[in-house]
C-alpha cells in the first residue's frame, strides 16, 4: 500500500528527504508549499515570479537537505532558504539604486484597528505595490524579523540604507492604507 | 517594532497562499533535471579520466627511460669513472652493419689511442634485424679488454657480498650496461635509415612548446531537446512544437589561439560564432485574410472625356494558411579547450574538450505557445513571445582532430566535434524547457608560429 505524504511525522519527512525519497519530499512541500508561496509572494514582483521562486527554491531545499541539522524549526530553515533563494534572483534588478524621494511622503495617524480590519490578501497587494528595495527590507525586517546588521549583510547594504528603506517603505505603506480607508469609506 | 509591523507580522508569518495545482509536477520535473545534470558530470569525469590516463602513460613512457639511465649511471658509478667513457671498436676499418636485407651502413668509430688505459670493449658484430615491427639488436658479441676487466674486478671488491654468485650478478649487469648505451646510438642512427613502417605514436617530447592559430568552418547539425516542467503543459504541446519545427543546416566558423606544451598537452581560447537555423511550418484551416479590392472605374462622357473613379474596400478571404518562417539562433561564445595531442610523423591526432561561454545571444522566428498559437520570439521585438534567455550560459565541446601536417608551419585537420547546453536556453519561467545537441564536422588550418617540430 502506497505511504499518503499527509500522514508521515516531520522527522520521517526529514529522514525521507534526506534519503532522496520522492514520498517525503511531496510531503515536506504539502506542508511548508502553501506557507512559502506567501512567503515569496512578499519578495516578488508578480504571482509568476513568487510561484517560480517556490519552485526553484524546493529544488534548493531538497538539494541541500543534508545541511538542516535540526538547530532551528525546519519551517523557519525552508522560509530562510526561500528567501535567500528570492534575494539571489530579485539582485539583478538594482534596487538599491532606487531613488524614490520620501518628501512627498508624511506620516500619517493611524488607528491600529485598521491594520487588524485588512485581510492579509489585502496587505501582500499593499506590500506588493511598494517598490522592490522597500519592499525587500520591509519584508525582512518587519515580517521575518531580520536585524538592519543582518539585511545590511544579506543585500550588501548599509545599515543606514536599511534603516531608511524601511522607513520610507513604512510612510509609503500607511499613505496606501490611508487611500484604501479612504476608498472603503 | 511598530504596532504596525507586529499586526503584520502577525496576519502574514503564518499565511497559507492557494497553491497552483502544477506546482508539485515543477519540482519534480526541476528535480529530475538536476539529476540529469549530475549525470552529465560523470561525461567530464569520464573527460578527465581520460586526459589523466593520457598524461599518465606519457609519463609511463618517459620514466621507463629514465629509470634505464639510473640504472646506467649507478652501474657506472660502480664501474668506476674509467668505464664511463665511451666504448670504442678496436678494428681499425669501419664494420658494416649488416642487416637481413643485405644493406650495409658504415658507421666511423675513431680508432682506439695506443697505449690507452680506458676500457675498451671489442664488438665483433652487430646484427641489427629490421623485421616487421620495431628494429631490434638481435645479437651482440662483445670481447672484453683487460681494462674492463679491471673494472670488473673493482666491481667485486666494493661488493659487500663476495660469494660467487654475487659476482656472477655483477657480470651480468655490467654486460646489460654496455648492450644498451651501444643499442641507443646504433638505433637512433639505425632509425634514419629505417624509418618506423607503422609509423607508431611517438609519445615523445618535443623538442619546443609551440604557439598556434587556427580557422575552422564546421557544418552541423543541430538537434532540439525539448522538456516541459509543467503539468499544464503536456506532451501534445511538446509534439506539436516537434511537428512543427525542423531542423535546417547549422553552421559554426572560427578563430583560436592556442598553445601545445613540450608534453604534447595544450590550451586554446578563440571566439566563436554559431548560427543553428531551423524552419517553423505552421498550418492554420481557419486562417481569415483581409484583402483590399480596389476597382477603378472608367466613365466617359458625351463630350468625349472620361473620368476615373476609384472604389476601395476590405474582402475577408477564409481558408488556410500556410506559414514557412526561417527561425534561426545566433551566438557569439568563447571557447576555453584543452588538447592533448597524439603525433604518428606527418599525422597527428587531438583530442579537445572543455567549457563553451556564451558572450551574445540573439533569435528571431516563430514557435508555437501552449495555446497553439503562432507567436514571434524575435529577441528585442516588441510583443514578442519572451521565452528564450539573454544568455546562453556555458556550453560543453567534446572533439577529436585528425590533423596532417603540410609543411613546416601550416597543418590542415578535420574534427568531428559534439556541443552540448546542459542548460536551458530558455527562461525559467517558460513553460518548457530547450536545449541543443549539436553534432558537426571542422574543417580548418592551423598555424604554428615557430614551426611544427612534429613535422
Amino acid at each position: 500500500m502506497p505511504l499518503n505524504p499527509i500522514v508521515l511525522t516531520e522527522k520521517e519527512i526529514i529522514d525521507g528527504c534526506k534519503a532522496g525519497k520522492p514520498i517525503a519530499q511531496k510531503a515536506l512541500f504539502l506542508k511548508y508549499g502553501p506557507i512559502m508561496l506567501t512567503v515569496c509572494r512578499r519578495y516578488a514582483r508578480h504571482q509568476m515570479e513568487a510561484e517560480d521562486f517556490v519552485q526553484d527554491g524546493f529544488i534548493r531545499v531538497f538539494k541541500n537537505i543534508d545541511k538542516f541539522k535540526g538547530e532551528s524549526a525546519l519551517g523557519t530553515w525552508i522560509s530562510r532558504v526561500m528567501i535567500n533563494n528570492a534575494l539571489k534572483h530579485l539582485a539583478k534588478s538594482a534596487f538599491k539604486k532606487e531613488a524614490i524621494g520620501i518628501s512627498e511622503h508624511y506620516d500619517k495617524d493611524i488607528d491600529p484597528g485598521t491594520y487588524a480590519k485588512l485581510s492579509a490578501d489585502d496587505i501582500l497587494k499593499l506590500i506588493d505595490e511598494l517598490p522592490a528595495g522597500y519592499k525587500i527590507v520591509f519584508n525582512l525586517y518587519a515580517i521575518e524579523g531580520y536585524s538592519h546588521r543582518e539585511i545590511s549583510e544579506q543585500l550588501g547594504i548599509g545599515e543606514s540604507t536599511s534603516r531608511s528603506q524601511l522607513l520610507k517603505a513604512r510612510r509609503m505603506l500607511q499613505e496606501k492604507f490611508v487611500e484604501l480607508q479612504k476608498i472603503a469609506v | 517594532m511598530s504596532e504596525m509591523d507586529r499586526i503584520l507580522r502577525k496576519k502574514l508569518f503564518e499565511h497559507e497562499s492557494a497553491m497552483p495545482d502544477d506546482m508539485w509536477s515543477r519540482i519534480e520535473s526541476g528535480l529530475e533535471e538536476k539529476k540529469r545534470d549530475k549525470g552529465f558530470a560523470w561525461l567530464w569525469l569520464i573527460g578527465i579520466l581520460f586526459m589523466a590516463t593520457s598524461v599518465g602513460v606519457w609519463f609511463y613512457a618517459n620514466g621507463l627511460s629514465e629509470g634505464d639511465q639510473e640504472f646506467l649511471q649507478d652501474t657506472e658509478f660502480a664501474l668506476g669513472k674509467e668505464a664511463q667513457e665511451p666504448v670504442q671498436k678496436t678494428q681499425d676499418k669501419p664494420q658494416p652493419y649488416r642487416t637481413n636485407e643485405h644493406q650495409e651502413i658504415n658507421i666511423q668509430t675513431p680508432p682506439p689511442k695506443p697505449n690507452s688505459s680506458k676500457p675498451v670493449a671489442k664488438i665483433d658484430e652487430v646484427v641489427i634485424l629490421n623485421s616487421e615491427s620495431l628494429g631490434e639488436v638481435k645479437k651482440s658479441n662483445i670481447v672484453e679488454t683487460p681494462a674492463v676487466q679491471s673494472s670488473k674486478k673493482r666491481v667485486s671488491q666494493v661488493s659487500t657480498k663476495k660469494d660467487l654468485a654475487q659476482t656472477e650478478i655483477q657480470k651480468d649487469l655490467l654486460m646489460t650496461s654496455q648492450i644498451p648505451r651501444l643499442s641507443l646510438t646504433t638505433i637512433e642512427q639505425a632509425a634514419h635509415v629505417f624509418p618506423d613502417p607503422l609509423k607508431c605514436t611517438t609519445f615523445a617530447r618535443k623538442r619546443t612548446a609551440n604557439i598556434f592559430g587556427e580557422v575552422f568552418y564546421k557544418p552541423s547539425y543541430a538537434h532540439a531537446i525539448l522538456r516541459t516542467n509543467s503539468s499544464e503543459v503536456g506532451q501534445d504541446y511538446l509534439d506539436q512544437r516537434k511537428e512543427t519545427e525542423f531542423s535546417l543546416y547549422s553552421w559554426s566558423a572560427g578563430v583560436n589561439l592556442g598553445w601545445v606544451s613540450a608534453y604534447n598537452i595544450g590550451l586554446k581560447a578563440g571566439l566563436e560564432y554559431e548560427v543553428i537555423n531551423e524552419r517553423f511550418v505552421f498550418e492554420d484551416p481557419d486562417a481569415i485574410r483581409n484583402q483590399t479590392v480596389i476597382t477603378i472605374d472608367t466613365v466617359f462622357n458625351s463630350d468625349g472625356t472620361f473620368q476615373t473613379t476609384s472604389d476601395t474596400s476590405v474582402v475577408q478571404v477564409s481558408g488556410t494558411e500556410v506559414q514557412r518562417i526561417h527561425n534561426y539562433h545566433k551566438s557569439f561564445s568563447i571557447p576555453i579547450i584543452m588538447l592533448y595531442q597524439m603525433n604518428f610523423g606527418d599525422f597527428a591526432i587531438e583530442f579537445s574538450g572543455g567549457p563553451v561561454f556564451n558572450i551574445n545571444y540573439a533569435n528571431r522566428g516563430k514557435i508555437l505557445d501552449p495555446t497553439n498559437q503562432d507567436r514571434w520570439f524575435t529577441k528585442g521585438a516588441s510583443g514578442s513571445y519572451d521565452v528564450f534567455k539573454d544568455r546562453l550560459g556555458i556550453s560543453l565541446s567534446l572533439s577529436v582532430s585528425a590533423m596532417y601536417s603540410v609543411n613546416k608551419h601550416i597543418q590542415v585537420f578535420a574534427r568531428p566535434d559534439f556541443k552540448y547546453n546542459p542548460t536551458s536556453i530558455s527562461r525559467n519561467s517558460s513553460p518548457f524547457t530547450q536545449r541543443y545537441l549539436n553534432s558537426g564536422i571542422a574543417i580548418g588550418m592551423r598555424y604554428y608560429l615557430s614551426g611544427n617540430p612534429n613535422f
